[in-house]
């Protein structure tokens, strides 16, 4: 076990009951990873595959079925109302549309404020000053105090979204799919913005994107998620110039790509096929198994465990089965 | 040089499908005229695969509409002409308009959930699409075919399927395969895989390739992804604020991008080379009531210069393919 790390989830499970009995959603199916301080954890996967669930557990929105989430060694595995006030300062979320993340009857400022209220305690014009300054830290002018959500454009309320996940200045930031709603020169800025203030307030970050691309571009470890499970884990390096699990070259080799450079580095000899399964009753064995082109007789019988192939480079599939850590 | 002189002749010799030309369209609104789509002109020929790309709010999906001629009450369509088989849809009274849509010219929508019916089966709303292209016998079997053309993994089970009862990437294939039931000349694509998966989008892009391929159907793709167009299309127009800005073939633009804009809009593009991306482009998109005179894009360039913001620029030629606007490429040479 990793003392060091900030945040461990360690087989986290999350069903959500069906209406027919005994039937489960197995969003989550047993997961575990660390987070590292300053780690940017990238969280990879199609709809469908848990992503945004693991995020949820995480800052507590749902009550986790099984399994144990610590952040610096403290359990958090309770939800976000059971948390003492405390614990949850130190992890803030950002949403995915911040269309709908804000609400559009409050202005900027009072949405920004209400973090600062709770965890601040502050008051009367030192509230005002810690907004504005909430909102300096993300590069927007004072006066969008006095803005509501929909006079401003999308980038800019996802800076507001951002200002108002930092104010009350947690250590772990969860970012749920931030700019996957936005365009490519909008993205751009986030992302830089985003860079800069991890840099600035020693952040961590759980980073969760369906795009590989943008993945390469931010995260320092990356986990790719198919059915509520890890498939494979290891640093971005690793994973995008050594990529083990069939189902890891199957996305990577469906980015589209702009230029020849960029052809180069996806694998070639896969080809996507297949839909994610529905989560309920998932058949026994491997997860992958009816899209896989590498399939065999064990993969319809027994879920092969996550193996470690290197140091910190964690495949599950049968395929590995031989190797052995080194 | 005798070779790229004989390559031109071919293609012009070659039968535009579509061609628009000068487009300007405006919206009514209370504020006052949204000048949206401002001198549009663009070429397809038969059998190419083109793709319009832009960022939101360009006037991709309104120069669409334009074309199939289904703009909103309150556009008017100031100037131009758009050319079908050389025909004007512009001039079009409402029943050649009828042989357009259900004859020439096909569509797929960006959400295959709203496209679709919801309490009609698929069979029936293709049994609906086949009758008023003027199928009059055998439309199961049409129906089926089109269902098997279009991937769907059991068609007979397929025609009874209602929609909700698919995956989204099942819709947007039966969304392929009822434009796609009878025989058309063009298909236009607005945003068809923005909704999907990575692996799902890589399996409908290449159903859609495959298809246009095999029937020599045109098709112009809208996206807002540079790498989606890259991997359809064999021509690429980059759209900006209403204005065409450059155009090229889909293998070189990305490699040798001109336009200001274009080179903004690939540096802030996350790659898998894992190269540094830029902060993107500062400002935004010009607001349409009272859009910048001479070059749309003069606000936010770099290389602005007086000039660009008195004068509009025409489409400057840097090779046969490769068309840019701007007038840092007046002399057709090029220089940054």
């Amino acid at each position: 076990m990793n003392n060091k790390a900030i945040l461990e989830i360690r087989e986290l499970k999350k069903y959500f009951p069906t209406k027919r009995k005994n039937v489960y959603i197995k969003a989550v199916d047993g997961i575990s990873f660390d987070i590292e301080p300053s780690d940017t954890f990238g969280l990879v996967g199609e709809s469908g595959s848990g992503k945004s669930t693991t995020a949820y557990c995480t800052i507590g929105m749902y009550s986790i079925s099984s399994g144990r989430i610590t952040y610096t060694g403290k359990d958090i595995s309770v939800p976000a109302k059971k948390r003492p006030l405390s614990l949850k300062k130190e992890i803030q979320i950002v949403f995915q549309d911040p269309g709908t993340s804000l609400n559009p009857e409050h202005t900027v400022g009072r949405i920004i404020s209400l973090p600062l209220k709770i965890h601040m305690n502050l008051k009367g014009s030192a509230l005002r000053d810690a907004a504005v300054d909430a909102l300096d830290k993300v590069e927007l002018p004072s006066d969008y105090y006095y803005k509501y959500p929909r006079e401003i454009g999308g980038g800019e309320k996802q800076l507001v979204a951002i200002a108002r996940a930092l104010a009350a200045k947690p250590s772990l930031v969860i970012l749920d799919e931030p700019t996957s709603a936005l365009d490519v020169s909008v993205q751009a800025k986030i992302i830089s913005t985003l860079r800069k203030l991890k840099e600035d307030l020693s952040l961590s970050f759980l980073f969760i994107t369906h795009d590989l691309s943008l993945m390469r571009n931010i995260a320092t470890r990356i986990a790719i998620m198919y059915l509520g499970k890890i498939v494979e884990v290891g640093p971005v390096e690793v994973l995008f110039s050594n990529p083990l699990h069939p189902y890891t070259k199957m996305l990577l080799s469906s980015i589209p790509v702009v230029t020849e450079a960029e052809e180069s580095l996806k694998p070639k000899q896969i080809e996507s096929k297949g839909e994610i399964p529905s989560p309920v009753n998932i058949p026994p064995g491997c997860g992958f198994q009816s899209r896989c082109p590498f399939v065999m007789s064990v993969c319809k019988v027994t879920d092969p465990p996550i193996r470690a192939i290197s140091e910190d480079h964690m495949v599950k599939c049968h395929l590995f089965e031989g190797a052995i850590k080194t | 040089m005798g070779f790229a002189k004989c390559s031109l002749v071919e293609r012009d010799s070659m039968e535009n499908i579509l061609e628009v030309k000068d487009l300007k369209v405006s919206f009514k609104s209370y504020d006052g005229l949204l000048k949206v789509l401002d001198g549009v002109k663009l070429q397809i020929r038969k059998g190419e695969k083109v793709g319009l790309v832009g960022e939101t709010g360009c006037g991709k999906t309104t120069t669409l509409k334009a074309i199939m001629k289904i703009l909103a009450r309150n556009a008017i369509i100031e100037d131009g002409s758009i050319l079908f088989k050389d025909r004007d849809i512009i001039k079009s009274r409402e029943r050649e308009l009828k042989y357009l849509r259900t004859k020439g010219i096909s569509m797929i929508f960006q959400d295959p959930t709203a496209a679709l019916n919801p309490v009609y089966t698929l069979g029936q709303q293709l049994d609906y699409i086949l009758l008023h292209s003027g199928v009059d016998h055998n439309r199961k079997e049409a129906a089926l075919q089109a269902l098997h053309t279009a991937r769907l993994p059991d068609p007979e089970r397929m025609y009874e399927t209602y929609p909700f009862q698919l995956s989204g990437g099942m819709r947007q294939r039966a969304c392929i395969a009822m434009a796609l039931a009878t025989n058309r000349d063009l298909l236009l694509a607005d945003e068809p895989t923005t909704n999907l998966d990575v692996t799902i989008q890589d399996q409908v892009l290449k159903l859609l390739k495959k298809l246009s391929l095999e029937r020599e159907l045109s098709l112009l793709l809208i996206t807002h992804s540079l790498g989606v167009a890259r991997e359809v299309t064999d021509r690429i127009y980059i759209m900006y604020a209403g204005t065409i800005i450059e155009t090229d073939s889909s293998k070189t633009l990305f490699e040798n991008p001109c336009h200001p804009y274009t080179k903004g809009l690939l540096a802030s593009l996350p790659k898998l080379t894992a190269d540094k991306m830029t902060e993107g482009i500062p400002g935004r998109i010009p607001s349409y009531l009272n859009p910048p005179n001479g070059c749309r894009f003069n606000n936010r360039c770099p290389y602005a210069t007086d000039r660009c913001l008195k004068e509009k620029p025409r489409m400057f030629k840097i090779d046969d393919n490769h068309m840019v606007a701007c007038f840092l490429f007046e002399d057709g040479e090029g220089q940054t």
